[in-house]
């Protein structure tokens, strides 16, 4: 990269807000991506405003320059690395919580809030946030947004683009739009908010984002219901909507998950059961302990094995480590953990765990999974070893089946961890040449150059 | 303490997740990436791997700029322990081009003179002297019970001799019999086994552990929560044996005299926090002892911060790195000296004169109107001398 534009840099946003060492740009060649490409950028810049991000993104533009936008580097999907070089533009700088607004019930951010500590924030008025990924500690919410996280509350309380009112966004050319904003109800021209979430960096760089928040649910019951068989949970979360009743959660977790985390945390999870459902309900006391009640009672007339309703919040906490141990205890069995997020319509998923466990006897690696059984994001998790390449050909392999049997049966490629490069060769299964094509038209209307995460969800220019 | 070698496996099982970025205090200072474990590892990683990344300055730089304070270690969903894997790192690197002119300049002082300034040894003496009356009764390099091992911030930094000061007036008052060491008292080394010099503080542990021995010392104590942990975690291994004698911390010693009535003590009207050192409460599972005292200590109000216990946050006097960056060590202290704030204590009570120092040096950039005290002062202070 031309030395002048280094220094332009650093005339913008201030040396210490630079970084041009090798050691210092390998630390952003990566991001949480398994088994992905890696790729050191020119320069990484961390602007402090919504000013210095337009002057950058303006030199970037002249200069034909790509910019890869960062927050945390968490995502799973390669959305955050910097494959064609050119400028990682940090927003980790820009991390104010600008307000939040208890009438209206809304908070504004800047895109390099961590969601923990909008949660804390919030949490001090009696207010919610509810979409959470399972890296709500380390996540910003520029990524999050730009990604669309899910979350184990999706099921009642929707995803990020239910809670999104309003983003002022940086366009490629540095035009700066405002749009959207506190009212609830907004149709003034085309929805460019829906546009830009989940957009992956590749439409706009998002600089302020306003949010919704709901007030904490007044009480919440959790419990875990054991099952010996496969088509018993299938059925209990089955007649649980059908009953009307929408638990906050309903996650799922399967044998070798449960074996994984009782190996690990060794916390009296039933080992031989072959799936278990962990739910919760909350609202309105009277009503949580109508809907907990009912709950139960379709477990046990669906032939659960075990029901146990977490007495207290200790009880509760412990239930829920377990869920969140999932990942952590999977991670430690082999080197590399891939975890995809093919997802289908609720009432499918009998069928896409019975043929998740054949295709882990068909290609002969291994996999567990579990997720969001009450909206149908699964996550089957590949556990392999990214340096054995014959295992690896057989993993590739057994994910394109993952994504093919998931869109036989009515899915999508991705529930929540977007394309990014993970998926961007699939994407055509999906969306069809016309849909690539429209969306392609998007993208050069707005970012001609592909100046904005450029070799993300789009596989050529 | 293992060598790289030892470590190649465990670096690889990072799978990047970035976990560690919610629980590390210099990346919370900096917002970067190469603050962090997962960024170290991936240079360590780089170190060992086809991209061939040497042991330059800034390499070095980076690896220095860690506190070792294992928060992320105890976080981490493949258990990965960064804070050893740094260790190694930063003796591999001492071998293939050496170290910081300041951690040399130390290590020089240490061989020398045994301390870490460069005093004249007589020096260790001073905090003694400067108090009327102090030093009456007390021994220096006899034999006795125990042995006050003071460390050399306590004895060498004038800022600091209240620690040693109060911890003895303690002492006498409980009538125990003890002997300080004095000018005989070598650094107990621990900035070099973390800066990446295990041979020469092997050396100093020897002479420390002979002249212990050879005055039939049986248990040691100390006000530092380093020098206790040097002592119990790093000597067995550093002589490959087994020290054959106790290594207590004035927080043990204390909690024991207050709950057996041996010490009398009167109202405390303070509200206070308290921090963990690292090396005393995650490091040395010492939580409960600190704690115990201050319950001890009648009017006393105590509010944990939000980070506590095993979760506690590095003061940023961690890992050499006011040696290696004072700036950085600065941002950190000034992060935790913000929690303690927002629990509306008054004073920050601590067991380490590390974190003390660290921690006043964070309340000053931040103009914050809070106090800082070692445990033994607040327990001296408490004495009932009436």
């Amino acid at each position: 990269m031309f030395k002048e534009v280094i220094d332009e840099c650093i005339r913008i946003v201030g040396q210490e807000c630079v970084l041009t060492e090798k050691e210092d740009l390998l630390c952003y060649s990566y991001d949480a991506t398994p088994d992905s490409e890696l790729m050191l950028p020119d320069v990484v810049v961390a602007p402090n405003s919504r000013k210095e991000v337009v002057e950058i993104v303006k030199l970037a533009n002249k200069n034909n320059i790509p910019i890869y936008t960062r927050g945390g580097g968490t995502n799973l999907s390669g959305g955050t690395i910097p494959v064609q070089k050119g400028i990682v533009l940090s927003t980790l700088n820009m991390n104010k919580i600008l307000e939040i607004d208890r009438e209206n019930l809304t908070a504004t951010v800047e895109p390099g809030v961590v969601i923990q500590t909008l949660l804390d924030a919030v949490s001090e008025f009696g207010l919610l946030y509810p979409p959470d990924p399972g890296t709500v500690q380390t996540a910003t919410l520029g990524g999050s947004v730009a990604e669309c996280s899910g979350g184990l509350r999706g099921l009642k309380y929707g995803v990020t683009k239910d809670y999104v009112m309003g983003m002022e966004v940086v366009l490629a050319d540095g035009n700066v739009l405002k749009l959207g904003g506190k009212t609830v109800k907004n149709v003034t021209g085309y929805d460019l908010v829906s546009l830009f979430i989940g957009s992956e960096g590749t439409l706009a760089v998002i600089t302020e984002i306003t949010l919704k928040l709901i007030p904490i649910p007044e009480y919440r019951q959790s419990m875990m219901a054991v099952f010996m068989d496969l088509d018993k949970a299938a059925n209990t979360i089955r007649e649980i909507i059908a009953n009307k009743v929408i638990p906050a959660t309903l996650e799922i977790m399967d044998n070798v998950t449960i074996r994984t985390v009782e190996n690990y945390k060794k916390i009296g999870l039933p080992i031989d059961a072959e799936a278990i459902l962990l739910i919760e309900v909350d609202g309105v006391k009277e009503a949580a302990l109508k809907e907990g009640q009912i709950v139960q009672e379709i477990c046990k007339h669906c032939g659960a094995e075990e029901i146990r309703i977490a007495a207290n919040d200790v009880e509760r906490e412990e239930l829920w480590a377990a869920r969140r141990a999932a990942l952590p205890a999977l991670v430690r069995i082999k080197p590399t953990t891939i975890l995809e997020d093919a997802t289908v319509p609720r009432s499918r998923i009998p069928e896409m765990i019975k043929k998740l466990r054949e295709i882990s006897l068909k290609y002969d690696v291994m996999i567990g999974t579990f997720g969001h059984a009450g909206d149908g994001n699964l996550h089957p998790t590949i556990l392999t070893d990214e340096n054995d390449s014959d295992e690896m050909d057989r993993v590739h392999q057994a994910i394109d089946e993952i994504f093919a049997e998931a869109l036989k049966l009515g899915g999508t490629l991705s529930g929540e961890h977007g394309i990014g490069m993970a998926k961007a060769k699939y994407l055509e299964w999906e969306m069809g040449r016309p849909g690539i094509e429209a969306m392609r038209k998007i993208k050069e209307a707005l970012d001609p150059r592909y100046i904005l995460n450029p070799g993300k969800i789009f596989i050529n220019k | 303490m293992k060598e790289m070698e030892f470590y190649q496996d465990m670096a690889q099982k990072c799978v990047r997740c970035g976990n560690c970025q919610y629980y590390c205090p210099t990346f919370t200072a900096t917002r970067m990436e190469p603050y962090v474990a997962r960024g170290r590892l991936e240079l360590i990683k780089a170190s060992m791997d086809s991209r061939r990344q040497e042991h330059s300055d800034t390499f070095l730089r980076r690896i220095n700029q860690c506190l070792l304070c294992g928060n992320c270690s105890q976080n981490c969903p493949p258990g990965i322990e960064t804070e050893k894997i740094i260790e190694a790192m930063r003796a591999e690197c001492a071998r293939t081009k050496g170290v910081s002119a300041a951690l040399a300049s130390v290590s020089n002082n240490i061989e020398k003179v045994g301390n870490i300034t460069g005093d004249a040894r007589e020096n260790r003496l001073l905090w003694l002297k400067n108090v009327e009356g102090l030093a009456t009764g007390v021994k220096i390099n006899e034999s006795a019970e125990y042995a006050y091992f003071a460390g050399c911030v306590p004895t060498l930094y004038p800022s600091a001799y209240s620690i040693p000061q109060a911890f003895l007036k303690i002492l006498k008052a409980s009538e125990l019999s003890f002997t300080i060491l004095g000018e005989e008292e070598d650094c107990c080394g621990y900035p070099l086994a973390i800066g990446g010099l295990p041979d020469k503080a092997r050396m100093v542990a020897r002479k420390n552990i002979d002249r212990l021995k050879s005055l039939g010392i049986k248990k040691v104590l100390t006000t530092c929560a380093s020098c206790y942990h040097m002592y119990s975690a790093y000597y067995p291994e550093l002589l490959g044996e087994e020290l054959g004698l106790e290594v207590i911390h004035s927080t043990q010693l204390l909690a024991e005299l207050l709950s057996a009535g041996k010490l009398k003590t009167k109202k405390v009207d303070r509200i206070v926090t308290y921090h963990d050192p690292c090396d005393l409460g995650r490091k040395s599972n010492l939580f409960a002892q600190p704690r115990s005292i201050m319950m001890n200590l009648e009017g006393l109000s105590l509010r944990e911060m939000k980070h506590n216990g095993a979760d506690a946050r590095c003061c940023g006097g961690g890992g050499n790195l006011e040696m290696s960056d004072p700036v950085l060590s600065g941002k950190v202290a000034q992060e935790r000296v913000k929690e303690a704030v927002n629990t509306g204590a008054g004073t920050i009570v601590t067991a380490c004169q590390q974190c003390k120092r660290t921690l006043q040096t964070g309340a000053r950039q931040l103009k914050a109107r809070i106090k800082v005290i070692d445990i033994c002062e607040l327990v001296q202070e408490a004495l009932d001398e009436g």
